[in-house]
């Protein structure tokens, strides 16, 4: 027996009433993308389909209709959605259709292996008074996986028809489309705790329109929230928008965090007790496990110290000792030295009769001796090392933590723990991370953080290098981290005071913390390997041929000559000039600059710090520059790179000043 | 496809839409994700091809 519910009074009381509808009774499904709910919809429909454009949007929905025991259903696929605060366009489509279409049953999607992530949707839908035949799908893959569910245990607690499926073969939607058949609605006393929100939802109850089919005390939370699209659809007088918010300021006052984390939190920990019943004691064990470590890697005390065994052992071991070291000592050295630099040498010695064309081959800046020494004899080794460490932290899930450790101190710097995600992604290529600031939600944390990555990061084959330069070295590391350090808090804070503007709210999901696949750490680190070579080998080609152009022209020798004073100033050998007109074609190609001249002996280890603080605060590479000023304007781009050119020499000037005037000894 | 930093799921087309105001976005090789902006390159089709050709082995199969 199919019974509808009378939305009016589930409003008003949050319980389920029940009437009888005669007109086509409507099913919605809902999920997060990828979770098969198209395979579900096609199962229930066959190939009757509609689809259309939802009105006002390019969001596509599917709709269609199906029989069972001559019961007629309309059912509508939509859009994916993580939860019922929309952020997407596509999430706000699947709302509304919710909130305007007032669906006789909504069909919840999962995929039953990531129950974890997902249970927190279906709880919200409970708390919207929706009723609700949850949908655990891809059971097959569940059961490959270590995870058990007891779907007894779960339908005790959701107090909801639970059905499992697989999608793809059919198999449970004969099941489903009893559950459909029989679905009867029921008063479901499940709640969400939210502590001292409880008072704040209360209140809010009166002031909230009845009318809406989402329960008042769905709509509160989502009015907590701050979800204006809500606000605008259920306050209709502005006495009543004063009082919410009050109401909502008020409640803000007992958090330090935004209400929107308060409430998700609460929600996955409501998820995170009813799983502990549900999951069975094995995998609980095991999730507990993969919680402590999850929660500890996050601490803004026990996270930090994880953070430096990472880059001490990922970073500085792996990437500096191993990679930049051992392996660029053996193709610099064995490789190119003695193999492939004399046989071009012989070969272009024997082809071309004129030397200054030699030049441009394998002369001091070639092509082959120089552009192709720099990209498979020192970057690509340093690289290959990075992007693997990079796939194996990328496929553990420590990125998402990591950029909730720093969000505190980014906050203070005017940026928010998003800001992670250009600042990581700097470390493999600042123009490409230059790029992503636009997904900062402000401007003004936008022009910070690309000030940051034009000054303060250097990419990873730069940080490579500049490792190997410091082997052996280690108070002289210190000292260039140290300032680094400094100089990115600093600007950091400066600019922030400069840019003023409200503190930045910072929200992700974070995925489960896993041990990294060896395939897919393979395929990540090949992935990049590939599309780093394609975007290096073409620059470092061309910057040699512009340099031998520049030889033949002189104007390489005019620029080195201008460049005289300033590595003066820094107590620098003039030879130091070229390692930052190499710099300003490609970071790393300067840092491999610096690489050759440390070999020649011509620079001690002060010297060394000197340069590569002037050379790792130098200006961006000329496509950086380029695409600082499309992204943030020709003013502001060119007044960024004005600041970092005197910012680079007069920082490592102080810095020399200081060690040299202090006598230490590095 | 899979988000590496948030963990979103999306298809290559809904990636590109992610960056269709980039003036680079014909010749870039890399994937945004629509959620939270993160960017990683392309599983190259070499890298596809090769990755296929070991599943079908594994699977006691070659795939041609």
């Amino acid at each position: 027996m199919f019974i509808v519910k009378n939305k009016e009074t589930d409003n008003l009381s949050d319980s389920h009433g029940a009437q009888k509808k005669t007109q086509l009774k409507k099913i919605v499904l809902v999920g997060n993308p990828n979770v098969g709910k198209s395979a579900i919809f096609n199962c229930l429909t066959g190939s009757y389909t509609v689809v259309s454009n939802y009105p006002g949007t390019t969001v596509e929905v599917y709709r269609g209709k199906f029989k069972i025991d001559n019961q007629n259903f309309e059912i509508v696929d939509t859009p994916g959605m993580y939860a019922l605060t929309s952020m997407t366009e596509e999430e706000k489509v699947a709302r509304n259709i919710l909130l305007e279409e007032k669906p006789d049953i909504v069909i919840h999607v999962i995929d039953a292996k990531n129950i974890e992530r997902m249970l927190s949707l279906t709880l919200q839908l409970i708390e919207a008074g929706q009723s609700i035949i949850l949908v655990l799908n891809m059971i097959d893959e569940l059961e490959k996986s270590d995870i058990k569910i007891n779907i007894n245990a779960l339908k005790s607690e959701l107090k909801i028809p639970i059905i499992e499926t697989i999608g793809t073969s059919g198999k449970g939607i004969k099941e489903l489309k009893t559950a459909i058949i029989d679905y009867k609605i029921k008063t479901n006393n499940f709640i969400i705790n939210y502590d001292k929100l409880e008072i704040a939802l209360s209140r809010l109850k009166s002031s909230i329109n009845i009318g809406q089919n989402f329960s008042t005390r769905s709509i509160g939370a989502l009015i907590l929230m701050e979800d204006e699209d809500i606000i605008d659809k259920t306050i209709d007088s502005e006495s009543d928008k004063q009082i919410i918010n009050n109401i909502i300021t008020e409640a803000k006052s007992d958090y330090n965090e935004p209400l929107n984390y308060i409430i998700t939190l609460k929600r996955m920990e409501t998820v995170k007790k009813i799983l502990k019943y549900v999951l069975e004691p094995n995998y609980s064990v095991k999730l507990s496990i993969r919680n402590f470590l999850s929660k500890i890697t996050m601490h803004p005390v026990y996270g930090v110290p994880i953070l430096f065994i990472i880059l001490y052992f990922g970073l500085y071991k792996f990437v500096g000792v191993f990679g930049a070291g051992t392996l660029v000592d053996f193709l610099e050295n064995t490789v190119f030295d003695k193999y492939i630099n004399p046989f071009f040498i012989k070969l272009f010695d024997i082809l071309i009769p004129w030397a200054f064309l030699q030049d441009l081959f394998t002369g001091e800046y070639g092509i082959f001796t120089l552009g192709l020494r720099y990209s498979f004899g020192i970057i690509l080794p340093i690289v290959t090392v990075f992007f693997f460490v990079f796939a194996v932290i990328e496929d553990s899930g420590y990125l998402p933590r990591l950029a909730m450790l720093v969000d505190n101190l980014f906050k203070k710097i005017g940026l928010s723990g998003r800001a992670v995600i250009p600042m990581v992604l700097g470390l493999g290529c600042d123009t490409m991370a230059t790029m992503v600031t636009r997904t900062l939600p402000t401007k003004r944390e936008r022009i910070i953080s690309t000030i940051l990555l034009s000054l303060a990061i250097p990419c990873s084959a730069q940080l490579g290098v500049i490792l190997a330069i410091f082997e052996g070295k280690n108070s002289a590391l210190l000292v260039w981290a140290i300032v680094m350090g400094l100089v990115f808090l600093l600007i950091g804070y400066l600019t922030s005071k400069l840019f003023p503007g409200e503190k930045p709210v910072f929200y992700m999901e974070i995925p489960p913390l896993r041990l990294p696949k060896i395939s897919n750490v393979i395929v990540k680190t090949l992935s990049r390997i590939n599309w780093y070579l394609k975007e290096i080998l073409p620059v470092f080609l061309i910057a040699s041929v512009l340099i031998w152009l520049g030889q033949v022209s002189r104007i390489f020798d005019m620029l080195l000559f201008i460049l005289k004073f300033p590595m003066k100033w820094l107590g620098l050998p003039e030879e130091a000039g070229k390692v930052f007109l190499f710099g300003f074609f490609r970071r790393d190609y300067g840092a491999a600059g610096l690489y050759d001249l440390k070999k020649t002996g011509l620079i001690d280890t002060t010297q060394i710090v000197v340069a590569s603080i002037a050379l790792t605060l130098f200006l961006p590479c000329v496509a950086q520059f380029l695409i600082t000023i499309k992204e943030r304007g020709i003013k502001t781009g060119i007044g960024i790179s004005i600041f970092i050119l005197f910012f680079s020499f007069i920082t490592a000037f102080a810095v020399n000043f200081i060690i040299r005037s202090m006598g230490v000894n590095l | 496809m899979k988000c590496s930093l948030c963990g979103y799921e999306f298809d290559i087309s809904e990636s590109s839409s992610a960056c269709s105001s980039c003036p680079m976005n014909k010749s870039c090789t890399l994937l945004r994700c629509p959620n939270c902006g993160y960017e990683f390159p392309k599983e190259p089709e070499w890298l596809e091809k090769l990755t296929k050709l070991f599943k079908g082995k594994k699977n006691g199969r070659i795939n041609s």
